[in-house]
């Protein structure tokens, strides 16, 4: 017997709305990154101007929460729904943020000096962060706790390549001091990829808390 | 102080009905334990069992062991049973004839308390534990159904503690008040459980989750889960609860 109609539809439609923030903070990054490749102005400057949508779509489904919390009193895996959404929107949120900064990050490199180096493992963390990003939305969708687990791996995996990035940048910001400034800017866009690994990790350890209500720690 | 109660396959029958199937449970002295469940699942016939109320319904059977602290409650006087098990119940029911003071007064003269002073310091305590001496100090001897029925309430808290029992047991005890009236009763009984083991059932999915340390869920005259509260409202082990508690059924 159905008796939570009106619940149930919004709860859909908290997880519709975290589902349709995940498809643009991912679509971000992309953008970011190709940003970054082709050393694309005009598209560094959309994701720059698109994050006051991801920004209020993240308002949207904290209010949306908050008011499920207030109106309907729930408890158990309704709660956890509900509290895992708004720390989903969160990590989502910083996701976009960093996206932006790497959009940012590519307009200051934009000083007529070419990059120092081919881009190889950049765009490779961000393809990584992708999937890591789409396996995370997929876990939250079918409840899959080992879809959630698999991103610990992953996220090794995007840690390590990061590292290897930092000591090349270095490596080639002490044998040719002229790409210092460049190769710092391309050690922050790593950061900002790894840290994007980490929001969805994050992501993942809420959605093993909405199927079993327990903590993980996949970082 | 609060005593410990035990429960060993209680079991309950109205007529050819069994009612309760076969409980056991450990309640804790001095905490505060919630029993929810949707309506006929035996929740109240559980507690009227604790207090040999049950046995008094005509054609009513029970079998099983109550244990208060080291005591069988079923060897015991019924009457001391029920002063030592003290029960509030679900509409206020002061005695309509008697003042405010009388009410708490009479469980007290009952068994055998005749001294002025002893009989005043009593019912003021019972009153003040009751959190409702400030509001009626100055009309003790004015009739108690003049009160609200959120003092009325907790003029029937005060006449059950006048007897100094070591277990309350309150039947939905705030399902007939207003929301500030239901919260008084619930803040009163987070301050009893300091010195009374509580069992209170209530409707009120909130109200459990507010008041109480652990939380049993009955369905069917059986237990189904019985753990601390913030582990059946947030992560409940068995299926069934979380669908009752989730509002999917009952």
């Amino acid at each position: 017997m159905q008796q939570r109609h009106t619940f149930d539809v919004a709860l859909r439609e908290l997880k519709l709305k975290l589902l349709n923030m995940g498809g643009d903070v991912q679509e971000a990054i992309r953008k970011a990154i190709e940003a970054l490749v082709k050393f694309d102005f005009d598209i560094a400057k959309q994701v720059v101007d698109g994050d006051r949508k991801v920004n209020l779509q993240d308002h949207e489904i904290e209010d949306l929460s908050i008011r499920l919390i207030a109106t309907q009193q729930p408890v158990a895996g309704d709660l956890r729904k509900i509290v895992a959404a708004m720390r989903i929107s969160t990590d989502l949120e910083r996701m976009a943020d960093n996206a932006v900064d790497i959009a940012k990050m590519v307009l200051r490199m934009n000083n007529g000096q070419a990059l120092i180096k081919p881009l190889i493992d950049i765009p490779k963390m961000g393809e990584m962060v992708d999937e890591m990003i789409s396996d995370a939305l997929n876990a939250y969708i079918d409840n899959d706790a080992e879809l959630a687990l698999k991103l610990a791996k992953s996220d090794d995996l995007v840690d390590r390549l990061y590292r290897n990035v930092l000591t090349e940048l270095f490596q080639l910001a002490g044998e040719r001091p002229e790409t210092i400034s460049q190769a710092m800017s391309l050690s922050f866009v790593g950061r900002h990829l790894e840290r994007i690994g980490d929001h969805a990790t994050n992501i993942g350890e809420s959605v093993i808390y909405i199927i079993s209500g327990e903590r993980s720690d996949l970082n | 102080m609060g005593k410990t109660i035990t429960i060993e396959n209680l079991q309950a029958w109205y007529g050819d009905q069994l009612t309760l199937k076969g409980i056991s449970m450990h309640l804790d002295a001095n905490m505060a334990t919630a029993i929810i469940g949707p309506s006929g699942c035996g929740k109240s016939t559980f507690i009227r069992c604790l207090n040999r109320l049950h046995e008094t319904a005509a054609g009513a059977k029970v079998k099983g062991d109550v244990r208060l602290a080291d005591q069988d409650v079923y060897a015991m006087d019924p009457v001391d049973v029920r002063r030592t098990i003290g029960m509030v119940f679900q509409k206020p029911n002061p005695f309509p004839t008697m003042s405010i003071y009388d009410n708490v007064a009479v469980g007290l003269r009952l068994s055998g308390i005749r001294g002025k002073y002893e009989l005043h310091s009593r019912v003021e305590k019972s009153l003040q534990m009751a959190a409702l001496w400030d509001e009626v100090k100055d009309r003790l001897h004015k009739p108690a159904v003049a009160l609200s029925g959120g003092q009325q309430q907790r003029l029937c808290i005060a006449r059950a503690l006048a007897v100094e029992p070591e277990v309350l047991l309150m039947d939905e005890p705030a399902s007939a008040l207003d929301p500030i009236s239901t919260l008084r009763v619930e803040e009163l009984v987070e301050q009893l459980k300091t010195s009374y083991t509580i069992v209170i059932v209530t409707h009120n999915m909130q109200q459990a989750a507010r008041v109480a340390d652990k939380t049993a869920f009955f369905l069917n005259g059986e237990l189904v889960e019985f753990a601390p509260t913030t582990t059946v409202f947030t992560k409940p082990t068995d299926k069934r609860t979380e669908d009752y508690i989730t509002g999917r059924f009952g």
